[in-house]
């Protein structure tokens, strides 16, 4: 190995591609500079042309375009707003709550009631049928039998 | 090859839209500036760390930032310059840049390129090719920050030395003097390597 052939401040210059007459004097006379420029030239360049495969490219690409362009969620706003309409009129009007009994139908009722009352208080509970549940009438067979 | 936006007015008008929320433009935007986003992650990151996520992180932080870029100089060597700063930003946060051991050679055993064929007729030489490609790599993730930015903009967005001052917004002399540093840094440490 020699380093010594031409100075430092040469060989940056040469590296940095700038001409010098008496660096190229030198190298065409000397070998070992020559093949020492060979490989730094080569090297330069192998950094300098690399390329990533063009798949991983177009990826990172892609992803760099994603996140500085963030996709916003389209919201539908055609189908948002008459939904929202339709729920808020449902809560206002309350569907499905019982129907207000008319205070005419209310009245009529109430007459009714007074009048049933008026003829016989009892009568409500005088049904066959509720007397038979709270009072069961005697079984004739077991008086028969105490006797 | 990356699309390059070469007019200024084109240049201008694409980062407007792209700005605007177009996403096609920043579709084009990121395909004129990527290619050198990608190397200069690649050449400043160690193998372990996450290139693909580094250059994705830059790659949004040049849409991010689109409206900080003055139109001075190319839109690929002002991306390459975000990306040498991340990637210098993400060692210093993980402190890893004074921890690099030089002669460990576990970049070499991690890279998987390292143990790829060659197609190099000659195995030595190939072997020799790619030592001196990571001692490079990891000569320029020891270099100062504006050398390394010089380098990264000279190597691998390919961009003139006017050019380089453009984007820097410096003269072309302290450029050069940049990169003549670089260079010879570099090669004390490369230079086993490629004798």
């Amino acid at each position: 190995m020699n380093t010594n052939h031409l100075s430092q401040k040469q060989w940056a210059a040469l590296l940095a591609g700038e001409e010098d007459a008496a660096a190229a004097a030198h190298l065409a006379a000397c070998a070992a500079c020559r093949e020492e420029l060979a490989a730094w030239q080569e090297g330069l360049a192998e950094l300098g042309r690399w390329e990533p495969d063009p798949w991983t490219r177009t990826r990172v690409r892609e992803q760099a375009l994603d996140r500085a362009f963030p996709v916003r969620r389209r919201v539908w706003w055609w189908a948002v707003l008459p939904a929202a309409a339709a729920l808020l009129a449902a809560l206002v009007l309350r569907p499905w709550r019982p129907a207000p009994v008319a205070e005419a139908d209310l009245a009529a009722v109430l007459q009714e009631v007074d009048a049933t009352l008026s003829q016989d208080p009892l009568a409500a509970l005088a049904d066959p049928e509720v007397v038979s549940v709270v009072l069961p009438e005697p079984q004739p067979s077991q008086d028969a039998g105490r006797s | 090859m990356a699309p390059r936006v070469e007019g200024e007015e084109e240049r201008t008008t694409l980062v407007a839209r792209a700005r605007s929320g177009d996403r096609a433009a920043a579709e084009a935007v990121l395909r004129a500036v990527e290619l050198p986003v990608w190397r200069t992650c690649r050449a400043l990151l160690p193998p372990h760390e996450d290139v693909e996520g580094a250059v994705q992180d830059v790659l949004v932080k040049v849409l991010k930032k689109l409206g900080s870029y003055r139109g001075e100089g190319e839109l690929a060597a002002w991306a390459a310059l975000v990306a040498a700063n991340h990637c210098r930003d993400l060692l210093r946060r993980r402190r890893l840049v004074p921890f690099v051991a030089l002669e460990t050679g576990e970049e070499e055993r991690n890279d998987p390129a390292a143990v790829l064929p060659s197609p190099e007729p000659d195995p030595e030489r190939a072997l020799r090719a790619r030592q001196g490609i990571q001692r490079l790599k990891r000569a320029l993730r020891e270099l100062p920050a504006r050398q390394q930015q010089v380098f990264s903009l000279r190597f691998f967005a390919h961009m003139s030395l006017a050019g380089i001052a453009a984007a820097l917004g410096v003269d072309e002399g302290t450029v050069k003097t940049h990169l003549h540093r670089a260079l010879a840094r570099v090669r004390e440490q490369v230079k086993e390597a490629w004798p």
